[in-house]
């Protein structure tokens, strides 16, 4: 009797201590990155200046993340350690925005259009991100040709996304998937454009399905989406009041008011931008050309043929619209953190990594912000990153990874961006000033309307 | 085992001698003023009993009772390796070396008694130096390129014993002359727009002139009994201020308009001054020779770093563009142990160690200086023929490895570093 009770107290002490000893992490699946896959939009694909070209998809968070965990993203030949990228020449698909000049600003797409360069693969790529991909896509879109952008280059007719992820036997599926479902509400200056949080949560459970099926023994992290779209430079840039331009000040009414702009405020309701309004950088041009001006101010300037033309609708964005937008990625995180943790799936917070990146980073002896042009975080578009951008979204799958599975993943160093131990970074000392209408290249930030589903 | 350890310090010699780069005691101190000194691990002020008594316990010169020239110097390689924080958003994943570099601080003594209690000497020595110099590219170029102290000391001196021998007690002003040259990177604010990498704008060169500043070391030596020998000495704390020049080199970014942006943005080349606080020394030793044909030492060294509070360069032109640097060293100790046997009239061998205390904390850290408590091993022989004494020491020393702990603003990691030491005196007695 006292021997069973001695053993039941030594058995108790054993297992406490074990509970103790062994770390447990509620994380699917096994930390083994042999064969990563990726899943992602046009940040997966790495996209920046908008476009994507080799020079930067070496730099996609998935490219970052396969070189941190110990892959190969530059295989000449296919091997068992290679993480493969569907790669584009320079100038890139679409080709890259580059700054020509900073005074006047200038900003032109690079000339020519680059092309596929390892298409032939014979099988799908690690990293199946594709551009303007929303969640449902995973599912459907499978490049078969009749879908744009960098479906076909990346999908090639052979599956989706999650059918060519499987395909792979993944051992570790990083996902970020998600932003376009509401950005594309944010490029069109409507919160309608938005996939339904109803849609959203189906899909994104759909995928998380289907992979965790398919794949019941690979690790898995996926990340939440930022939650407040004001502070990126794609909004933030533009002011809603009227700017004298040879001073970068905004103009005051005889009774010392700013003067707002005037737009469709939606349903064909005309009126001045009410203050918290948003302009897209892509209205530069409308209102250089005189939409958005009141038609009083008309004998003070000169002559712009489209003084007292309101901005349209698709290139402002309301507070109201603002915090539909807002609320509906509110809405988007909390399916996908219980979408996530049901299946004990980590979550990588973007959206804090997005309020530090508001905040400020101080990283070494460098200061990155989300300024435009010179903050170093957004790309000439104002929404998707630049490599540095990249690397540090990159370092927060990193450090979630870490946390959850107990690795210890170095991060990826920003000292790799230093441009004086990168001689080729010299080179760009050999761009041309161009004098052109900064306008002109502002026209160019944004792709052509993204694809809508049929199934919307 | 033993063929084990063999290899192992075989290897640290060899490799300390492949891979030199800076030098420095703890902090930016040199205790290595003579070999013979140096063989026992710097313990020494109990012992005292050849000119580079002048540096380690002047009131042991009075001991010497025939005219004497003592000249040497030692041959120090470090070698460094930094590897940078693995969570450390700039830093991960870089690496970092000490140029190949052999610093050679020299000492020379000449010691001639005066009666038969009464002895001068003088001597020239270099308390202190320091050289960090990294290979380029160097991801800490903008917290240090290069830095490099230089020290000389001139110290005439007087000690006197007592008829008997047991007692002595000395003295001398110390004249110390240095010079600083400091050589780092400025980075950008932030990335080159154009090209969406991280430039080094500018490269700020500060060189002072040699300056100089007064001091006094004084030194006691008791024998109680013939087994027992108690030395002290005690040298000044002293700080010299420097007058220099800043050469600000802009280095081109690739972009006409932004360099035009960036040099209307930095200082001009300009007069600077600086101030650096050397720490007062004091030493405390015990001798026996109750071992016969043995000595053998122990000693404790007091260095008061914790005046270093901070590194600060003033520009006389562009006050915007100072720099101050916290360093708010500690006081630290060192532990020394040495022993001399002569094994033939002419030969000596001779053993040491040393535990010494680095006095940084740990936020203070960067490759200006990255230093760490250290371990030190000596071996060394003396050779006396005639007139003539030669002594040789190998002093192979092992820092513990430092890490920044995620705490520095400048650059996270850690360095390892390991030195080579090797001291050889030439001295003749008349």
């Amino acid at each position: 009797m006292t021997h069973i009770r001695t053993i039941t107290r030594i058995a108790a002490v054993l297992l406490l201590t074990a509970l103790i000893a062994i770390p447990t992490f509620a994380a699917r699946g096994k930390a083994d990155f042999s064969r990563l896959v990726t899943l992602g939009d046009s940040f997966g694909v790495g996209v920046s200046n908008v476009g994507a070209n080799i020079t930067h998809q070496r730099f996609s968070w998935p490219a970052v993340l396969a070189r941190q965990v110990g892959l190969n993203t530059d295989c000449a030949t296919d091997g068992p350690r290679c993480f493969e990228q569907a790669y584009i020449s320079e100038p890139g698909i679409l080709p890259e925005l580059q700054l020509v000049s900073l005074s006047p600003l200038t900003i032109q797409l690079k000339p020519g259009l680059g092309a596929p360069l390892n298409s032939g693969l014979q099988r799908p790529y690690n990293n199946l991100s594709v551009d303007g991909a929303e969640i449902a896509d995973a599912l459907q879109v499978d490049g078969d040709g009749n879908e744009q952008f960098s479906a076909p280059i990346v999908l090639r007719g052979l599956g989706s996304m999650t059918d060519q992820a499987l395909r792979l036997n993944p051992t570790f599926i990083a996902m970020w998937i998600g932003g376009d479902d509401a950005f594309n509400g944010v490029q069109g200056g409507k919160p309608a454009l938005m996939t339904s949080v109803a849609d959203f949560t189906r899909d994104y459970n759909a995928v998380l399905d289907k992979l965790v099926k398919g794949a019941p023994d690979a690790g898995f992290v996926v990340g939440n989406l930022p939650t407040d779209i004001r502070g990126i430079p794609f909004v933030s840039v533009i002011p809603s009041v009227l700017i004298d331009p040879g001073t970068g000040k905004p103009v005051r009414d005889p009774s010392g008011n700013f003067i707002p702009l005037i737009a469709d405020l939606g349903g064909g309701n005309f009126g001045q931008l009410p203050p918290g309004s948003l302009v897209l950088l892509t209205s530069l041009q409308l209102i250089q050309s005189g939409f958005g001006i009141p038609a009083a101010l008309k004998p003070l300037l000169p002559p712009l043929p489209n003084i007292g033309k309101p901005l349209p609708d698709e290139a402002v964005l309301t507070p109201t619209e603002i915090a539909a937008i807002n609320q509906r990625l509110v809405d988007y995180n909390s399916a996908i953190n219980a979408a996530a943790s049901s299946r004990d799936i980590p979550v990588v917070d973007i959206n804090a990594f997005l309020n530090q990146v508001k905040a400020g980073i101080h990283a070494g002896p460098f200061n990155l912000n989300p300024a435009y042009i010179t903050g170093g975080i957004f790309s000439l578009d104002g929404y998707h990153l630049t490599d540095v951008g990249y690397a540090m979204f990159a370092n927060q799958y990193i450090k979630t990874i870490n946390a959850a599975y107990g690795t210890r993943i170095p991060v990826a160093g920003l000292w790799q961006f230093l441009q004086n131990n990168d001689p080729n970074a010299q080179a760009s000392s050999e761009l041309p000033i161009f004098d052109d209408a900064a306008a002109k290249a502002m026209n160019m930030l944004t792709p052509p309307p993204l694809r809508r589903r049929m199934s919307h | 085992m033993r063929v084990m350890n063999i290899r192992f310090w075989l290897l640290v010699v060899v490799a300390a001698l492949l891979t030199s780069g800076a030098a420095f005691g703890s902090g930016f101190s040199l205790f290595e003023q003579g070999a013979k000194a140096t063989a026992m691990g710097g313990a020494f002020a109990a012992t005292a009993d050849d000119p580079s008594a002048i540096f380690y316990n002047v009131a042991g010169i009075a001991q010497i009772r025939r005219t004497e020239f003592n000249v040497g110097g030692t041959a120090i390689n470090f070698s460094n390796q930094f590897t940078g924080d693995a969570n450390d958003t700039f830093a991960s994943g870089s690496t970092g070396f000490y140029r190949r570099h052999t610093f050679v601080p020299p000492n020379a003594y000449v010691v001639v008694p005066i009666g038969s209690n009464l002895t001068f000497g003088i001597g020239a020595f270099t308390p202190y130096g320091l050289r960090t110099s990294w290979q380029d590219p160097w991801v800490g170029r903008f917290s240090s390129r290069d830095a490099n102290i230089k020290v000389l000391s001139v110290e005439p001196a007087l000690a006197w014993q007592t008829s008997d021998g047991r007692l002595a007690i000395g003295g001398g002003p110390e004249y110390r002359r240095a010079h600083v040259i400091l050589n780092r990177n400025i980075p950008s604010p932030s990335v080159n727009p154009f090209v969406g990498r991280l430039p080094d704008i500018a490269n700020a060169y500060l060189a002072s002139g040699w300056e100089s500043h007064w001091g006094w070391n004084v030194g006691i030596l008791y024998k109680p009994s013939n087994a027992f020998r108690i030395g002290a000495s005690y040298r000044t704390d002293m700080t010299i201020d420097f007058k220099g020049n800043v050469t600000i080199n802009q280095i081109p970014t690739g972009s006409a308009q932004l360099d035009a942006l960036i040099k209307a943005q930095l200082p001009p080349s300009q007069g600077v001054t600086t101030s650096i606080p050397f720490p007062a020394t004091l030493i405390v030793g015990v001798g026996t020779g109750v071992i016969p044909n043995w000595n053998i030492e122990a000693d404790v060294t007091r260095t008061t770093w914790s005046r270093f509070k901070s590194l600060d360069v003033v520009f006389t032109q562009t006050p915007a563009a100072n720099i101050s640097r916290p360093q708010n060293w500690k006081d630290t100790y060192s532990y020394r142990l040495g022993a001399n046997h002569p094994v033939t009239p002419r030969w000596d061998v001779r053993l040491g160690t040393v535990y010494d205390q680095n006095p940084q904390p740990t936020e203070a850290v960067s490759p200006l200086l990255p230093d760490a408590d250290r371990f030190g091993i000596a071996f060394g022989v003396g050779y006396h023929q005639g007139s003539w004494v030669i002594d040789a020491t190998e002093f192979a020393l092992r820092f513990n490895p430092r890490s920044t702990k995620g705490v520095s603003t400048d650059l996270n990691g850690q360095y390892k570093t390991s030195a080579n030491l090797i001291s050889v005196n030439l001295g003749y007695r008349f």
